[in-house]
Parts: C-alpha cells; structure tokens; sequence
C-alpha cells in the first residue's frame, strides 16, 4: 500500500530531519517542529518523483535543506541571520555555528568542545552520524563519496576525539 | 571512542529527538492532507487513492455506524423469520412491525390471502414454540421441586447429626456435668441392685442350707431316739 510506504518513510526519516533541523536552528524546538512539518508536507506532495534505490534520504535532506535557505531568506528582511545561514558561505560554516552554540549551553558542553576541535570532514561525519542518526551509507550518498570513506574519516575523528580526552 | 564521550553523544541525540505526540501529530495532518486534495497530479498518478481510503479518513465514525446499521438489520431479520421470537419476547413488536409492514405490500387479493395463509402458519409455528417452551419450564419446575425437598431432608438430617454431635461432645467433655452425675447415678442404681439381688440368692441359699441342717439335726435325733429305744 502507498500510504504504508509512505509511514515507512516517515517513520525512518523523522527522527534525522528533525534533529538536523533543530540543529540548525539553534535549539528552538517549536521552530524545528513547524519547519519539520513543513518539509514533510513538501515532501508528501512530491512523493511520486522518489525512489528508495536511487537516494535514501538524501532527496529528504535536500528538501529540508532548501526549505531552511528559502526560510532563512525571508527572514533576511526583518532580522540578521545566524552565522552560515545567509547561503553565501559553504555548509560547513552552519555545523561549525551550531556546535558553537550548543557549547554554550550546560548540557552536552564537553561534546560540542571535542567536536569542535574536529577538521570539517570529521564534523560533518561525526555530527551527522552520532548526533543526527544518519548511517554511514546515507552519509556516503549525501557526501556523494563512499561509504568506505565515510567510515575512515569517523575512525579519524574518533581516535582524535578520545586523544583529547 | 570511549563510553562517557559515546554516552554524552546518545544523550545530545536524545536531546535533540522530536517527542511522540509530535511524531504522531504531523504524520495525521499530512496523511489528512492527502484526503482533502492537497496533492499534486503527479502523485496521483503514481500513488492512487484507494476507494476506501476515503472512509478511514472518517474512521470510527463509520465504522461505529456500520457496525451498528449490520446488528439492526441481523435482529430485524432474526425476529421476523425466527419462530421463537412470540408473544412476550422483547423482539415480538418487532417482529409485528415488520409483519404490517409487509401487508401494506400487498396490494391483489392473492397476494393477501398468501400473506395471512403465512401468517396463519406462522402463529402455528409460534404456539409451538411456546409448548415447547411451556413443557421446558415445567419441567424445570419439577427439578426446582425435588431439588428443594432434597435440600430439606439434607438439612434434617443435617440437623440430626448436630444434635448427636453436641450429645457426645456434652458426654465427653466435663467430668463433674450433671448428666455424668446421672451417669454415675445410674451406674451406681444398677450395682446396687445387682448387689440386693446378689444377697437375696445369698440368703436363700442360706436358709436353704440351714433348712437341710435342720432336717439333718431332726433324722439325728429321731435316729438317737431309736438307738434309746433299743436299749
């Protein structure tokens, strides 16, 4: 049934969306859950142009991160936009604020610290793996590298993060 | 990695996780969505609507009504065909509802006189059930019966036993009671008596031998009397 394969969609992707966008809003939790349902509304309505062999949630990721450009562009109007988000700079630059931000915060302060002192690539894997919840594979899609790749660049990243324990 | 940074990674994960009623709400508001015909032809296309997904979108209105509009049409066809819905039964006005009904039907005078030959039939059918039913309980009245009159003989006996036990229980218990008073009393009667028997067959025997003595005492001196005499 189509509408099962869509609870099926829904049911693996909610979870990574969710974090990934809550993420990139800083921790505002009503703002995550409106752009979160916005997304799935987007992506329920395109749901005929996707296929599970071709990308797993990398169609989903490109949708939500389209719909936070489009939305940090509206506001651009009203307010400044947080460090990363005004489009121009690489997606990196939005991790490397987000992190920052979350060290701010008490809870979780000494992983932000260590992920901090992380290269991009090794951010990027690490947060999207053990914070988002992304498989490697899925990352590899994402990246357009492979899963191999992926996997080195966590171990790397995990070797660094325990040294400076 | 080790297990405190993987622990405080788990728990920034969980942090960072939407609660349940969230999950829950978003995906009934965009499924719901679907139904109301926000969607695109594209999708359509490739995901059709099934016919029935139309009535889940009402749920457990529908399914509520339909089970309910199945049960009435069950009893209603139940209580006009079945011959022990009668006179009496909560179905019955059901059953003469559904009958008039189908007479306002018939409009030939066949067709009316088919109908009461039917329900001529029907009424035979029904007086029969309803022996059947009146020889059911009567019988069932009689088991009532014999089951009361055993139920009071039990008790009687019952009651009887009771007693007995109470009677032993009074005998055993208590040394100085007034029945083992009477007990002994008893007792005592009867060995007296035995002991006034014993010395009345004593003293016959007594004056039997003494009587025997005497005759003796007599022939020995009649004999002494004799031997005077010869002398």
């Amino acid at each position: 049934m189509n509408k099962k394969k869509f609870e099926k969609f829904y049911s693996d992707n909610i979870d990574k969306i969710y974090r990934f966008v809550f993420f990139r809003v800083g921790g505002d939790k009503d703002l995550a859950e409106d752009l979160v349902s916005e997304v799935f509304m987007k992506a329920y309505n395109s749901f005929a142009v996707y296929d599970e062999n071709i990308s797993k949630s990398a169609w989903l990721i490109t949708i939500a991160r389209n719909h936070l450009a489009n939305y940090w562009r509206d506001r651009k109007l009203t307010s400044p936009l947080p460090t990363g988000e005004d489009g121009e700079e690489s997606e990196s630059v939005w991790l490397d604020s987000g992190i920052v931000k979350f060290k701010q915060e008490e809870n979780g302060r000494q992983v932000y610290e260590l992920l901090e002192k992380l290269n991009p690539d090794e951010k990027e894997v690490v947060t999207f793996h053990y914070l988002f919840g992304y498989s490697y594979s899925e990352i590899a899609q994402m990246r357009g590298s492979s899963e191999g790749a992926v996997k080195v660049a966590a171990h790397r990243a995990i070797k660094k993060m325990r040294g400076r324990l | 990695m080790n297990l405190k940074v993987r622990y405080n990674l788990w728990k920034e994960q969980r942090r960072m996780s939407p609660n349940f009623k969230f999950k829950r709400a978003l995906l009934a508001r965009v499924l719901d969505s679907r139904l109301r015909g926000n969607d695109s032809e594209d999708w359509r296309g490739k995901h059709p609507i099934r016919f029935f997904a139309y009535f889940t979108h009402l749920r457990w209105g529908v399914v509520m009504a339909s089970v309910l509009l199945l049960a009435l049409l069950a009893t209603g066809a139940y209580a006009y065909n079945s011959d022990e819905v009668t006179e009496g039964t909560v179905l019955y006005p059901v059953k003469q509802k559904l009958e008039e009904v189908e007479e306002l039907t018939k409009r030939t005078p066949e067709a009316k006189a088919d109908f009461y030959l039917k329900q001529i039939k029907r009424r035979e059918a029904e007086e029969a059930a309803l022996e059947r039913r009146r020889a059911r309980i009567e019988k069932a009245k009689n088991r009532l019966d014999m089951l009361e009159k055993n139920i009071e003989a039990s008790e009687e006996k019952a009651e009887r036993v009771q007693t007995q036990l109470e009677e032993v229980n009074k005998i055993l218990s208590g040394k100085n009671s007034a029945q083992n008073k009477e007990l002994r009393q008893r007792v005592q009667a009867i060995l007296e008596a035995k002991k006034i028997k014993r010395e009345r067959e004593l003293d016959k025997k007594v004056e039997m031998i003494r009587r025997k003595a005497e005759m003796i005492d007599k022939l020995y001196a009649s004999l002494e009397e004799e031997m005077e005499k010869e002398e």
